[in-house]
């Protein structure tokens, strides 16, 4: 909505511009933007031309002897079409034009020009132009120009909110200001309105038309319209069209109430508001052919629909310049049923967007007395006859505690100065009739959206402001705690930043296509988006490794130089899933689980030596979740290889993946991508990536319980070092368990500190390299009891994974 | 050779070392326990029993007076010895050091946690709802009815009919009050989604929302606690400005603006921050809608509610972006290291 300052002015006396936005913005009418219609335009001045001459030094240039209003003064002019008696706009020394020149007392070829002649797109009055602007009307020389152009106005863009359809005109924007000022507002000139029987108007469904006013207006001539009314609707951001249409705009954008114009002799029979028949169609004035649904509300003739009620009207019977006779619509639709149609046939139109925010019901009188007499003035008509179906809307009034409203503006002077409030409420043309404790408040019309206590109270903020209210320390009534899940998710994303990791946020959705490229299972499974406004929204994410890998290329895209530096990345966000549950009224059947995904890549040092620097690999991962884990306290899962990990079919490398899992519960998946994967993906390093479930790994942390201290032995442990020569098919861990079952209770740890594969061992082996510890509690254990364990573990090693020491 | 003799000898030894490593060599030679001492006193076996003691104390006030003489010829080798080193040895230490990647928070989970650690001192607890929410509480129950043209300011993701992507965190101040009895003081923050998307505003971003239901809530509280919060966050003297709005989910509703924290007190027009203003649009807020109270059964329709509550909303990416000078939103989401490295 727009509106300008200048014809507010005619409705309330109104301060300046910035200040009138101010008064709204407060009140809850945001003023977007000032938009100054006579920006640039204030060293522009209207200039007589007294005489004309060639320049001297260039055939193309004119010496202007110009007069604003004192002594000649010449300016140079590169236009041709003036001539002496002309009066034009002259831009001054000094002058900043709308389209950003500078205008100076400046020497051209020779000759002093000062000042310029101004073409209508240097005044920014048209994106063309031929020559320099002629004034027409023989305005006065030294004038400024934007009293002769009618700009020194200014248009107040407005942004009522949604509860507020009667800001959706003049007449609402006036009331705002009147009842900050104090002011009276007044209604522009209307024509008496005399109900009768004739023409013949009728209501078939009360859920589309309450009321239905109808007039038969004679002897129309339509043409274009004059200036005055032309201009009047600029100022509300509208083109002219024709005298009726413009007329029928006009008292909508002032009043707030659409209002629609039939051509008479294209409606047969009766107009009735009734609910859509199936199967009927019409074609509407911006040429949609609408098939319309059983319950949509019309406006229909003898033969059919000819307008959706409250959103648009059809073309059979729209005004033309043959039009002679018409008939007036005003009419009180449902907001809810104007929504609906809104809705179901995606249209939005200036009439729809005031029906379903709420009209003033009450109205329907005083908005055909204006339209009708805009019609007579600006369109030569004639009123003959007006007719009601329906009837006009009573006014409701709300009953209210006095102690309640006290209540509700509590910390205000306002709560206990009844008096003021009645004022205040009264100055929004709300009706209040105090008897004893409870107050009556008739509500006007204009205000469908003040239903409650709260609302009443809403008004009397309005206008004492909030600045009205102390601002005061609320008391505590309960302590407050800690929240588990917070705390955790915090401590989890520090460790991995100190650890070197960027936290790092992608967005939830992405496409299919790019689900497809790391595992056909996570594209045909994802939840998907009903109506995403591209291909990258349609699918909420199954994992966090699609996002974790756009911040991978993004980053990589912008590194330049030969060093592939390190990059760590890790994101915590819920991952969603399809389940088998019904959705309800609080049950949405979309599982969503906590994640943690890290992605690490490239060098381990952001800064070292070229000899000390090392590429990451599938360890330094595992270090972090070890890390991770150890701060948590969590302990117990048992790491998971061999297996192809469910649910990543086609992600990992087979060869180099692995499972944290506590029982059966997987809580965590790590490894090295597949090669083909980064094929795909055009990645030439490797890449490790792990995701880890924080919901079971949150429940079974031991982290919100405090360490238990445990003194530090005083006996010194016992200690040997093995060289084991492992097959390949055997892991490090499974030796690892073995040695500490079979071990029991005297081997207490059993640590790999070495690995090696190469010439010195045979093809298919490995020398992985442990170090023992051994302990006996309350002292250190003998030597003889060593060797006896020591031989246990060699002989069982042997037995159960064929591993065997390594030979000197 | 007689002890006296050998002591001398080895008095004048310890004087002619020319370093540490030769003291060390003359006390292994005379001291040690195969040394020149010892040995003269490996014959003290022949000497007649009367003679020992005497020999033995002569031999020990040998020993020390050559341990003396060690020590302190010592002393002098090694402080030379050790400035010498001192003077020579050079580790530069305004090379770079080791160091792993350099890893960082988010600025949207520094900033909500700058939030949640101030208005947690102040007794609001952290809550957590899910991203896709049913239709019901994203909107009906948080008084947004399904025709509501308030309904088209959020721009819907659908999942299914019936389920969206949250378009505010509003339905986890409704899961709370429907799962506990008031009073409520809660901070609800997550990511939101609208279907929007340009320099301004994002498809996803991060909101956070307070709930504070409690008898006689009051206008006054709620401007106390933002204008704490505001404090906290930008500075003492930072002042608040509640200008009248609407939000389906309060009665009344305004929009909250906070001085600039950049030009503060006297705008400049150049203010990259506020441009020009001296505010800054960042808060929401209102009193809770007495319909979300009866969604929630606390209240039975036409009953005079007993409790009265405030909330607010505020964008933690656009609160981030003004913090840090971020110009634009898309950064948040690119994932790239040059922005993720700077905080």
């Amino acid at each position: 909505m727009q509106v300008s300052w200048k014809a507010l002015q005619s409705w309330v006396p109104c301060p300046k511009p910035s200040e009138v936005a101010e008064i709204l913005t407060r009140r809850g009418i945001e003023v977007e933007t000032i938009e100054d219609r006579g920006a640039g335009l204030d060293q522009v001045v209207v200039a007589r031309i007294l005489d004309l001459a060639k320049h001297p030094e260039a055939d193309r240039l004119t010496l202007c002897g110009v007069t604003f209003g004192g002594d000649r003064s010449e300016i140079v002019c590169g236009a041709k079409n003036m001539k002496v008696g002309d009066c034009v706009a002259l831009a001054l020394p000094g002058a900043r034009l709308p389209n950003g020149a500078k205008i100076e007392k400046s020497k051209i070829r020779g000759v002093t020009s000062n000042g310029m002649l101004c073409s209508e797109v240097e005044l920014g009055l048209a994106s063309e132009s031929e020559g320099i602007l002629i004034l027409q009307g023989d305005p006065r020389p030294g004038d400024p120009i934007v009293k002769v152009l009618n700009r020194d106005d200014a248009i107040l863009h407005l942004k009522p909110t949604a509860n507020r359809g009667d800001c959706l005109g003049m007449l609402g924007i006036a009331r705002e200001v009147a009842a900050a000022t104090g002011a009276q507002v007044c209604r522009p000139e209307g024509r008496k309105i005399t109900v009768g029987k004739e023409p013949s108007v009728a209501i078939g469904s009360e859920g589309v038309c309450t009321e239905f006013l109808l007039a038969r207006m004679v002897a129309v001539k339509v043409g274009p319209s004059p200036k005055e009314l032309s201009d009047r609707l600029e100022g509300y951001g509208v083109r002219a069209i024709n005298n009726v249409v413009d007329c029928a705009n006009l008292t909508m954008f002032e009043l707030g109430h659409p209002v629609h114009t039939y051509d008479a002799g294209k409606i047969q029979g009766t107009l009735t508001a009734r609910t859509a028949r199936s199967g009927e169609r019409m074609v509407l004035l911006d040429e949609r052919d609408l098939a319309l649904q059983e319950g949509d509300g019309v406006i229909a003739d003898a033969r059919g629909p000819v307008a959706l009620a409250g959103v648009m009207g059809g073309k059979s019977s729209e005004v033309s310049e043959s039009t002679v006779e018409l008939l007036l619509e005003v009419a009180v639709f449902p907001a809810k049923a104007v929504r609906r149609s809104i809705r179901s046939h995606a249209l939005r139109s200036d009439a729809g967007a005031r029906f379903e925010r709420g009209i003033d019901p009450t109205d329907t009188e005083a908005v055909m007395g204006r339209l009708a007499w805009l019609l007579e003035k600006f369109a030569g008509g004639r009123l003959q006859g007006v007719a009601r179906a329906g009837r006009g809307a009573a006014p409701r009034v709300l009953e209210i505690s006095q102690a309640r409203l006290s209540r509700l503006l509590e910390g205000s002077a306002i709560a206990r100065d009844s008096k003021k409030q009645a004022e205040i409420l009264s100055g929004l043309g709300v009706g209040v009739q105090a008897s004893g404790e409870t107050w009556k408040f008739s509500i006007p019309g204009h205000r469908p959206d003040l239903e409650i206590a709260e609302d009443i109270a809403e008004e009397i903020v309005r206008t004492v402001g909030f600045e009205s209210f102390a601002s005061v320390t609320p008391p505590l009534a309960e302590f407050p705690r800690l929240d588990p899940k917070f705390e955790m998710t915090l401590r989890t994303k520090r460790l991995l930043a100190g650890l070197g990791l960027n936290e790092t946020i992608s967005y939830a959705f992405t496409s299919r296509a790019t689900l497809r490229k790391y595992c056909g299972e996570w594209a045909d499974s994802a939840v998907g988006i009903a109506n995403p406004m591209s291909e990258d929204q349609e699918a909420l994410v199954p994992s966090l490794l699609p996002g974790l890998m756009g911040a991978y290329l993004t980053t990589r895209a912008h590194q330049f130089g030969s060093q592939k530096s390190p990059v760590g990345f890790f994101e915590v966000r819920p991952v969603f899933s399809k389940s088998d549950v019904q959705p309800g009224k609080t049950v949405t059947g979309v599982l969503e689980s906590e994640r943690l995904g890290i992605l690490l890549a490239g060098s381990v040092f952001e800064s070292a030596f070229s000899q000390e620097q090392r590429a990451a690999d599938a360890r330094d991962l595992a270090g972090v979740i070890e890390t991770l884990f150890d701060a948590l306290q969590f302990r117990g899962s048992k790491i998971r290889q061999g297996e192809e990990i469910a649910g990543y079919g086609g992600v990992f490398h087979p060869g180099a993946c692995a499972s944290h899992q506590v029982g059966k519960q997987r809580v965590a998946v790590f490894g090295e991508l597949s090669p083909a994967l980064l094929g795909t993906l055009k990645v030439r390093e490797k890449l490790f990536f792990a995701e880890i479930e924080m919901g079971p790994i949150g429940s079974r942390s031991l982290e919100a319980r405090e360490r238990t201290f445990r003194a530090p032995r005083e006996h010194p442990p016992g200690e040997r070092d093995f060289a084991f020569l492992v097959p390949d098919s055997v892991s490090a861990g499974a030796l690892v368990d073995l040695l500490r079952n079979e071990g029991r209770p005297i081997v207490e740890s059993a640590h790999v500190f070495d690995r090696y594969a190469g010439d010195q061992v045979p093809k298919g082996m490995t020398s992985v390299a442990l170090r023992v510890i051994f302990s006996v509690e309350g002292r250190s254990p003998t030597e003889s009891e060593i060797d006896q364990v020591v031989a246990k573990l060699l002989t069982r090693s042997q037995e159960v994974l064929g591993v065997r020491l390594r030979d000197r | 050779m007689d002890l006296d003799a050998l002591g001398a000898e080895a008095l004048r030894r310890v004087e002619a070392a020319a370093s540490v490593a030769d003291v060390d060599a003359v006390r292994v030679e005379f001291l040690g326990k195969k040394g020149k001492i010892a040995a003269s006193l490996q014959s003290l076996g022949a000497l007649p029993v009367s003679e020992r003691p005497k020999i033995g104390a002569l031999a020990n006030a040998w020993k020390q007076k050559i341990e003396a003489a060690l020590d302190a010829r010592k002393g002098i080798l090694g402080a030379a010895e050790l400035s010498a080193r001192l003077a020579q040895e050079r580790t530069d230490l305004t090379l770079p050091g080791r160091v792993l990647r350099r890893g960082s928070l988010h600025p949207v989970t520094q900033t909500f946690e700058k939030v949640a650690r101030i208005l947690g001192r102040i007794g609001f607890d952290v809550t957590f709802g899910p991203e896709v929410e049913t239709e019901y509480l994203n909107f009906d129950a948080v008084n947004i009815p399904g025709d509501h043209p308030a309904r088209a300011m959020h721009d819907t993701f659908f999942i299914n009919p019936g389920v969206v992507l949250r378009t505010h965190t509003s339905p986890v101040q409704m899961r709370t009050m429907l799962k506990q009895k008031w009073p409520v003081r809660i901070l609800c923050p997550g990511a939101v989604y609208r279907c929007d998307s340009d320099a301004t505003h994002s498809p996803m971003f991060h909101q956070v929302e307070g709930l504070w239901v409690d008898r006689n809530v009051t206008i006054g509280h709620l401007k106390g606690v933002l204008q704490y919060l505001v404090e906290e966050l930008f500075g003492s003297g930072t002042r608040i400005r509640l200008r009248s709005s609407f939000f389906p989910f309060v009665e009344p509703g305004a929009e909250v603006d906070v001085s600039c924290f950049q030009c503060g007190k006297s705008p400049r027009d150049g203010c990259g921050v506020c441009k020009g203003t001296g505010w800054l649009e960042v808060l929401g807020a209102g009193m809770v809608h007495p319909k979300l109270f009866i969604e929630a059964g606390y209240l039975k329709e036409g009953e005079t509610p007993e409790m009265t509550g405030f909330a607010f909303g505020l964008g933690i990416d656009r609160l981030a972006m003004l913090l840090h000078k971020i110009n634009d939103l898309r950064w948040m989401f690119s994932g790239d290291r040059r922005f993720l490295e700077q905080f």
